[in-house]
């Protein structure tokens, strides 16, 4: 899955997201797959999120409406931090009284939505809909997951500092060992250097990635003191 | 064998648990520790999985339960990943006899002085959601009513992660799991940032962290959460 989101001609966001929705609703039998950016103000306040990347322009059209209606799965999702799966949008009305009429008349009846997030590192949401109630199998879940790790992967390194090189292809956080450094080394690197922590994971990927050197090296060696990351020269994010 | 007034002390325990907020990182741990207490175990660590076929280390009752269970991991082998796949309990294994079957992870448990371990399944109707461990010494055999005491304990920590009390659909419990598996996240990147401020190791931000949820009465991972918005 990995290889026919990555492998094609793009090697930027955008369009590589956009292959990821193809392959979302592909692999998933799903009707509409969309990747939206969000920030807690986005997802508070009166501000739209970014829609990046949809499967078709009706599936965006769908989670546009969480965005003027100011609710929806989508939302939730990304300020729950966890995952919103709704199997049956009719039963729903509660939870949601603006947006189920409007999702249920967009033709939508179930819908599942994955945050893309590492800990408190929130990204946006990797939300996908359905047009019948639908249960998702335990192999539905795992692909589901995996393709919003993937989806998480593509949006980190477009916050890499610029003229650092983009780690293209290396896996999110590397080998299952180590996480822990990982997420330490994290935290550390985001005060230290005053950057978000989205920001503080990828200037570590990227410097790994310069270095020809393991993340979890890297964490380690942050943690000891024994590497510094250096404030960014242009000062831009 | 078991004390039952440990056992009683630990209901009690847990029963207030679920009525207050709930804190799933504190809960864990205190379970390990309690695990590890009433079954006369040294050491106790136990694990969840991620739905993507790998486990995560979620809480240990000492270091050496941590060390151990991260061993595992890094190694795809030992008795929590194999009662997480199999969904059968290890009961009694002896480690001095266990070369064949854990080639990496017995003799690595025998240097850090352990003799017998055990792990048992966490399960929710078909599902597996992870594992029980524990870590003891020769002495520590459990009998069959210690067997059902801690299967018991396995299955209260899953009854307590899956806090929407009647999970009838395979969703619920991915909204859960992805949870409490991100909570986890948020207070090992808290420990790095307060580590970062205030110049000391990650062990004692995790502890300053704990005391500040203690006494403001909040969970840990939203303490955690509060001190990385701010930075």
């Amino acid at each position: 899955m990995r290889a026919l989101v990555r492998g094609g001609p793009a090697t930027v966001g955008a369009p590589m997201l956009t292959r990821l929705c193809e392959v979302a609703i592909r692999e998933l039998r799903m009707s509409g797959a969309v990747v939206s950016l969000m920030t807690p103000v986005h997802a508070t306040g009166d501000q739209s999120g970014t829609i990046m990347a949809a499967s078709s322009d009706r599936a965006r059209g769908v989670d546009e409406l969480e965005f003027s209606l100011g609710e929806g799965p989508g939302r939730d999702a990304f300020l729950g931090s966890r995952p919103v799966l709704t199997p049956d949008l009719e039963r729903a009305f509660d939870r949601w009284p603006g947006y189920v009429p409007a999702a249920l008349a967009a033709g939508v009846r179930a819908t599942f939505a994955f945050p893309m997030l590492i800990g408190a590192a929130r990204f946006g949401v990797v939300h996908l809909h359905c047009p019948g109630a639908r249960t998702l199998t335990d192999h539905d879940i795992a692909t589901s997951l995996m393709l919003t790790e993937l989806a998480t992967e593509i949006v980190l390194d477009t916050y890499a500092p610029a003229g650092d090189h983009t780690p293209a292809d290396v896996p999110l956080l590397g080998p299952d060992d180590h996480r822990d450094e990982i997420y330490q080394a994290q935290g550390m690197v985001m005060v230290a250097l005053g950057v978000s922590l989205r920001e503080a994971l990828a200037r570590m990927r990227a410097h790994a990635f310069a270095s020809n050197q393991e993340l979890a090296a890297v964490a380690a060696d942050i943690l000891a003191g024994r590497t510094r990351l250096e404030p960014d020269p242009d000062g831009a994010p | 064998m078991i004390s039952t007034e440990r056992i009683s002390d630990l209901f009690v325990e847990v029963a207030d648990t679920l009525v207050d907020e709930f804190d799933v990182i504190d809960f864990l741990h205190n379970l390990t520790v309690h695990a590890a207490g009433i079954s006369g175990a040294d050491a106790a660590g136990l694990m969840l999985t991620d739905q993507m076929g790998r486990l995560r280390f979620m809480a240990a009752s000492n270091s050496n339960g941590e060390t151990l269970e991260l061993f595992q991991l890094q190694n795809s082998e030992g008795p929590c990943l194999d009662c997480f796949t199999t969904g059968e309990p290890v009961v009694n294994a002896d480690l001095a006899h266990a070369a064949d079957r854990w080639p990496t992870f017995a003799p690595r448990a025998i240097q850090l002085g352990y003799q017998s371990v055990h792990a048992f399944p966490m399960r929710l109707r078909e599902h597996i959601i992870g594992a029980l461990n524990l870590f003891g010494s020769a002495d520590a055999l459990f009998d069959a009513a210690d067997v059902r005491v801690v299967q018991a304990l396995a299955d209260v920590a899953t009854i307590a992660l899956m806090q929407e009390r009647t999970i009838r659909r395979a969703e619920e419990l991915t909204e859960q799991l992805q949870g409490a598996l991100t909570s986890r996240v948020v207070v090992e990147q808290a420990k790095g940032a307060v580590a970062a401020l205030r110049g000391i190791t990650t062990d004692e931000a995790f502890e300053l962290l704990r005391r500040r949820a203690r006494s403001s009465q909040k969970r840990l991972v939203d303490v955690a959460q509060a001190v990385l918005d701010e930075g």
